[in-house]
């Protein structure tokens, strides 16, 4: 986020203001109240006696309340020290703001405090791209309320602001007038509310705010949360605080989509990304599931209600397939965007049966595997009848809805993320190497699934053997053998696309990587190209197209990593997970714990501190869950059965943890580990069974 | 009333069971409205058997709108979560059902009319 703004959120909805509090939107500039998609007030200036005012200091208080201190401007370096300002504001389903204006003379003081409300509903599409309203806007002044409306056909939003002080209201905000005492204070609560009007004037929101609501009991259910996550206690300060920063923002990030009632699963980050993503909320639920496994309940009751069910190309859905992203506003209503929801993504429905299979094995919810059987199916279906888009056995991608929908329907969606070593961009249909390994992965898990839940071995077995098939085709056709390692794609001629890339990090989580190939493929991951001694890049140094703050071509993400990590450990590399662990958890503590979704890929060596990503969202969920996933890597937390194996192989640095009541099939568990994997310098195959 | 809404809800009367709603037992009401009239479908489904009547009873979702909004939802030219958001369709009740029932109507296989 940019430089000098003040952000506080709670699930859907966040404010983002100047240091003084104020909110002063233009067209394109991510400021304002926004909720469901949509920007709900794109002005909120506050003055007294007709003077701006400057900050003395803001302090975060928890991620969804702010403190600003504020003093009259005067327009020099010298202070009004007679009258200062305490704004205090709170996000719920919309926020609450108390102003309080303390008077410090001995004699009495009158004041006007002026608020100046405005919005211009902009959908944040708009915001991103600039776009013109069709609409029309209306202001009512009302027993006390001040009502902002939009209005579209049938399509309604309004945003109230109310007041616990007598006002007076205009067309542009309201004034106070008051009298303080010398050294009195003279205080008002505003409260601002949202409101999506459906047809019949219903409100569409699930917990619907309303002007003399109750508070919703945002810090009590914190606290309940971050008690039902399992302890960390240990010897190093920087990883609890790690930790207790990651569990705090995916708390904040959880949001309650329109039909999920009062259920709730992660949102994918501010400030674009506040909305259901399929490969988001799949991704940060696996990295989740050992300290909060309702996250992953959610993520396949919500996304397997949602999926595809038939042949739509302007929201590219197939039968079968998981949807990629959920928006609310305007353009989604009115069709101009496919959100409604948009299904173009190539990963989310083999990652879907992925996620299900893991989230049995920790927590033995059979019903919902049951419940679900018909989905997993589906979406087992979809990767061989729907994304085999050439024929080759492999799923491709190639958008549909050529207007608005997605070309790059990986994780990296960048136009330049997938290239070939020259540099050229190959066509359409791409087939990218890490999407096989989650076909790979999820068709050995069904079959897990078919066997042991489904009562159909006969399934089981298909899959097995389609398995094995895919395995054997892909170690052929994928494999670069001038490099030692799997090209990050196949192009529209079947040919490689022959970058050496991050992905094939993602291959051996996936299993896929045939074993007597895995040496070498662990020695690019860790050797000078792909390594920066933070984190692997997302293309190797060298690559015609690399840039260390290319977005997908050299940056070094976080989410990735932890994959990479937890990969590592599955072919045996436990030194190596610790490794690369040891080296994001290191670049963790310049961000305070709160890890941005990527940073620079420059050499370690080179910067001495990882240099921040400049427009990457953060928090971000899955950079939030990426520590989490290091912590089960680091410490070889596998379910079996109805047990939990811990094998840990932790950085030296890291010296004595433990993590206390794990949740899982087993109740509740403790796993420890002490610090003696040397992480200072790259050691020669450590591959351990 | 006549009409691709009225027609569909014919047809699933005669469909019986619906593989796609297994792990469903709910009632879902819909409440067509056409110059100034309501007709009523309400939908029982028991894990995926479907029976269809023309009854005003009480459901555990219901779903009211125009004719026009209910044949284009039906058509496969406008998702029920746009007319939501847009505010043609008015939704009561259980809102995971009005995302579960889409799976009952067919669509038109390419990319509806915007």
């Amino acid at each position: 986020m940019t430089e000098g703004l003040v952000q506080i959120l709670e699930g859907n909805t966040f404010v983002v203001s100047d240091t003084r509090g104020d909110i002063e939107a233009s067209a394109t500039d991510p400021t304002g109240l926004f909720s469901f998609d949509t920007r709900f007030l794109s002005r909120w200036v506050l003055t007294v006696n007709g003077q701006r005012l400057s900050a003395l200091s803001t302090d975060d208080l928890q991620y969804y309340e702010t403190r600003f201190f504020l003093v009259p401007a005067t327009g020099t370096v010298y202070v009004d020290a007679k009258l200062s300002v305490i704004r205090q504001r709170a996000v719920d389903d919309g926020f609450r703001e108390q102003i309080t204006v303390l008077n410090h003379d001995e004699r009495p003081t009158e004041v006007t405090v002026r608020i100046e409300a405005g919005c211009d509903f902009a959908d944040l599409f708009e915001v991103k791209d600039a776009l013109e309203k069709k609409g029309s806007y209306t202001t009512r002044l009302d027993d006390g309320h001040l009502e902002l409306a939009y209005e579209r056909e049938s399509f309604r939003r309004t945003t109230t602001v109310s007041t616990t002080e007598p006002a007076r209201l205009d067309e542009q905000g309201m004034q106070f007038t008051a009298l303080i005492d010398p050294h009195g204070s003279w205080t008002t609560e505003l409260r601002v509310v949202p409101s999506m009007i459906g047809a019949g004037g219903r409100v569409l929101t699930p917990r619907a705010a309303t002007i003399d609501g109750p508070r919703p009991e945002i810090a009590e259910d914190l606290d309940r949360w971050l008690a039902k996550a399992p302890r960390l206690a240990g010897d190093q300060d920087s990883l609890k605080a790690t930790y207790h920063r990651s569990l705090v923002d995916l708390a904040a990030l959880r949001f309650s989509p329109i039909i999920a009632g009062a259920r709730s699963l992660p949102a994918a980050g501010l400030p674009w990304f506040m909305t259901m993503f399929g490969r988001d909320s799949i991704l940060t639920s696996l990295q989740a599931l050992p300290f909060n496994p309702e996250l992953a309940a959610t993520t396949l009751r919500v996304l397997g209600d949602w999926q595809g069910s038939r042949i739509d190309d302007f929201r590219d859905e197939d039968p079968g397939r998981i949807l990629h992203e959920m928006r609310y506003g305007e353009l989604s209503a009115f069709e101009e965007r496919p959100h409604s929801p948009y299904y173009g993504n190539a990963d989310a429905t083999p990652l879907y049966v992925i996620l299900m299979d893991e989230y049995e094995r920790w927590t033995g919810d059979a019903d919902l595997v049951r419940d679900f059987a018909q989905e997993a199916r589906a979406a087992l279906h979809w990767i061989d009848a729907y994304a085999d888009l050439q024929g080759n056995g492999y799923i491709s991608y190639q958008r549909r809805n050529e207007e608005t929908g997605l070309e790059n329907q990986c994780w990296k969606d960048s136009w330049d993320s997938i290239s070939y070593r020259d540099g050229r961009i190959p066509g359409f249909p791409r087939a990218t190497c890490e999407l096989q390994g989650y076909a790979y992965d999820a068709k050995m898990r069904g079959a897990r699934l078919a066997r042991e839940f489904w009562g159909d071995p006969a399934y089981a077995d298909r899959l097995e053997q389609e398995a094995a098939a895919l395995k054997e085709r892909f170690n052929r056709d994928f494999w670069v053998a001038d490099g030692g390692y799997y090209a990050l794609a196949l192009d529209a001629d079947g040919a490689q696309v022959d970058a050496l890339s991050s992905n094939i990090g993602h291959l051996l989580w996936s299993g896929i990587v045939a074993d007597d190939r895995a040496d070498a493929v662990v020695g690019h991951l860790m050797g000078p190209r792909l390594y920066s001694g933070w984190g692997v890049r997302t293309l190797a140094e060298g690559e015609a197209r690399y840039n260390p703050i290319g977005y997908h071509v050299g940056t070094v993400w976080p989410f990735d990593n932890s994959f990479i990590a937890w990969g590592l450990r599955r072919y045996g590399y436990k030194a190596e997970a610790a490794r690369v662990a040891a080296g994001i958890l290191d670049a963790a503590d310049f961000f305070a714990g709160r890890l941005p979704e990527a940073f620079g890929g420059y050499e370690r060596t080179q910067t001495k501190y990882p240099v921040q990503y400049p427009t990457a969202c953060s928090p971000q969920a899955w950079s939030t869950g990426a520590p989490l996933l290091f912590l089960r890597t680091m410490l070889g937390l596998e379910p079996v059965g109805e047990h939990l194996l811990v094998d840990p192989a932790l950085p030296t640095g890291i010296g004595r943890i433990e993590l206390l009541d794990i949740p899982g099939r087993w109740g509740r568990m403790d796993a420890f580990g002490r610090g003696l994997v040397d992480v200072s310098r790259p050691g020669p195959g450590s591959r351990t069974a | 009333m006549t009409g691709p809404t009225i027609e569909f809800f014919d047809d699933l009367s005669h469909r019986e069971h619906e593989p796609l709603l297994e792990r469903i037992t709910a009632t879902v009401r819909f409440d067509i409205a056409d110059h100034g009239r309501t007709e009523h479908r309400l939908a029982r489904i028991d894990h995926g058997d479907i029976r269809v009547t023309a009854q005003d009873a009480p459901a555990d979702c219901v779903m009211g709108g125009d004719r026009a909004v209910f044949d284009a939802i039906i058509g496969g030219h406008l998702t029920a979560m746009a007319a939501l958001l847009r505010g043609v369709l008015a939704v009561e009740g259980d809102p995971e059902l009005l995302v579960l029932t889409q799976r009952l109507f067919p669509g038109t296989g390419t990319r509806g009319s915007r």
